[in-house]
């Protein structure tokens, strides 16, 4: 068996490119959500959103792609490629082409999951074909990350680049729109006055590597990938199970594959989506399994929910956390919900050992739960 | 040492359903009926509650799985378990994709159908058999053109081995076709070793393929 570590994080969110501007961002208590602007739907001006402002609306390339090359563009993904895997982890990826296919009679496969991984291959020089597409709902950027390290982890591959990537589109905004989903004033997770989430563009690209490997080259390592564990509710279809029963499951496998207990996480990095249901399942799943409060935080209502990316990109930041031994604020949040009273808040917090839980939920009851260590 | 073997399989086509295990063949018109004949011999109780909102892949899905537990001798419904779901095939959910924003745009992009949306991801066919048949274990999507079938048999069998799930039901589908292989930990009964499907469903992605590759339906007795 063998460590897993991160050793590359990049990311491109509605706060900019690169972890210190997010990381700025959510120092600042300010929100990246604002109005609606790229889909250019009136219906839509009352969802606001975390859309990225250097994304050209008028381009040929989908947001997506726009997103994706920002990230291939810098430096992280150049230094470490190409790793012997590669996963791409979305829910809808490159959907604006389904959309335009509608209206201009193109092939509406060019929108496909597998065909945006062979176009990213491409993109990168990778070998075609090769790719995986892991796509399990708001927790593909968790399962990716889960897949990606278990395969390390058996000494089936030495290092794994994983990319993230959702944007926000008019075909989410409408299928959210229509399940009543989002709050009109931008996504306040934990907050007593939630009333849905907001949606947002996100991608992100993380490189694993086998502990031993990253020595050898002599390369720094973020964090450690200790352990993970996935469940499904089976409770139903959009909604999360109202006990937390099946997160509480996801926590307990990814305790037990790192091997700690429970008083041994530091922080929690939570889904945190702003929706009444799921933040209430969440606090419910903490709860069978802390017996005392954890400091709890959510990106959520600062940079929207990234939806394939979201996994990814908040295991990126929780490694950053670590680093730092401070996590952010949840932005958005100003009065607790009582039940989350004492676990979040809505400024930065020092934190002193070494374990970071990172979970996500989504539609269909997939949970997903990552811990991440630090590494001095 | 943990072995994982493939002690079950299903197929559904427009005509036939098979239980390749059993060897149970039984003609039918499509996933519905499938289901129907299941519900007929007692090994289900009744429909989905939601199954008229299905989009063609979900009926499929759905119906695989459940005649592959079927064949394996997994309960369907009653207490949860630890069974996982991991299901594959190069479209996704591309149908369900189109279908909800065409209606999105016919009904001029004022109003979008909620139970169109929900299919639009390549996992809620798998959760909808989840959810029926009361399975708590990992549920994701993935597909890798080069690798098929036998990359998808690799990491479901690593799943097995290493999770605390009973079962892990691997699930290929499209709107015709579905095929669901079920893998256990240490079974005592063995239709096809891993290494077996991983060597010879390399690169193979649509059910059909998977199920000629396999040369299992011809020659099957019916019920």
């Amino acid at each position: 068996m063998s460590d897993v570590v991160i050793t590359a994080f990049d990311l491109v969110t509605a706060y900019g490119l690169g972890t210190d501007c997010v990381w700025k961002g959510l120092a600042s208590n300010r929100s990246a959500i604002g109005p609606a602007r790229r889909t250019g739907q009136a219906r839509f001006e009352a969802a606001p959103t975390a859309e990225c402002a250097h994304l050209d609306p008028q381009s040929r390339d989908t947001a997506v792609w726009q997103l994706c090359r920002s990230l291939f563009d810098s430096t992280v993904v150049r230094e470490q490629s190409p790793a012997e895997d590669f996963f791409l982890s979305t829910t809808v990826g490159e959907i604006e082409l389904l959309e335009r296919s509608l209206v201009d009679g193109s092939d509406a496969a060019e929108s496909s999951l597998a065909n945006l991984c062979l176009k990213i291959e491409r993109y990168l020089g990778l070998q075609a074909g090769r790719g995986t597409v892991v796509s399990a709902a708001c927790a593909s950027g968790s399962y990716a990350l889960a897949l990606a390290a278990s395969r390390i982890r058996q000494g089936l591959s030495a290092s794994a680049m994983i990319v993230a990537c959702d944007s926000v589109s008019e075909f989410v905004l409408a299928g959210f729109n229509s399940l009543m989903a989002m709050d009109k004033q931008g996504a306040r997770p934990f907050d007593s006055a939630r009333q849905g989430l907001s949606l947002g563009d996100g991608a992100a690209v993380m490189v694993l590597m086998n502990a031993d490997l990253a020595r050898e080259r002599n390369i720094p390592v973020l964090a450690d990938v200790a352990g993970w564990g996935m469940s499904d509710d089976a409770n139903h279809i959009t909604g999360p199970s109202r006990d937390g029963a099946g997160l509480a499951q996801a926590i307990q496998g990814a305790l037990t594959t790192a091997g700690i207990a429970a008083r041994d996480i530091s922080f929690i990095s939570a889904h945190g989506t702003g929706t009444l249901y799921n933040d209430a399942m969440e606090m419910q799943a903490f709860k069978k399994i802390f017996s005392a409060p954890v400091p709890i935080y959510g990106l959520k209502g600062a940079i929207g929910h990234t939806l394939g990316a979201a996994g990814l990109i908040e295991a990126g930041m929780a490694a950053q956390a670590l680093r730092r031994r401070s996590i952010p604020p949840t932005v958005g949040l100003s009065s607790p919900d009582p039940e989350a009273a004492g676990w979040v808040s809505a400024a930065p917090r020092v934190v002193s050992s070494d374990h970071a839980l990172c979970v996500n939920a989504g539609f269909g009851g997939i949970n997903a739960a990552v811990i991440l260590k630090r590494r001095d | 040492m943990i072995s994982v073997r493939v002690t079950a399989m299903a197929f559904i086509t427009r005509n036939q359903c098979l239980a390749v295990g059993q060897q149970r063949c039984e003609p039918c018109s499509g996933a519905k009926d499938a289901c129907r004949i299941l519900q007929d011999r007692g090994f289900i109780s009744g429909q989905p509650k939601n199954g008229g909102r299905f989009d063609p892949v979900t009926q499929t899905t759905f119906a695989v799985a459940l005649w592959a537990c079927v064949d394996a001798g997994l309960p369907i419904g009653g207490p949860k378990r630890r069974i996982g779901i991991v299901g594959t095939g190069l479209q996704g959910s591309l149908e369900a994709n189109r279908a909800f924003f065409a209606d999105y745009v016919n009904a001029g992009r004022n109003s979008a159908r909620s139970n169109l949306f929900v299919y639009t991801l390549p996992t809620t066919p798998l959760a909808e058999a989840a959810l029926f048949c009361g399975f708590t274990g990992p549920l994701w999507y993935m597909c890798q053109p080069v690798g098929g079938w036998g990359r998808m048999i690799e990491e479901a069998a690593r799943c097995a081995a290493e999770t605390d799930i009973e079962a892990m039901l691997l699930v290929g589908a499209d709107a015709n076709e579905a095929v669901c292989l079920v893998m256990q930990k240490n079974a005592d009964k063995e239709l096809f070793s891993v290494s077996y499907l991983k060597k010879h469903l390399q690169g193979v992605n649509a059910p059909g393929d998977v199920v000629r590759i396999l040369g299992v339906a011809p020659g099957m007795k019916g019920s």
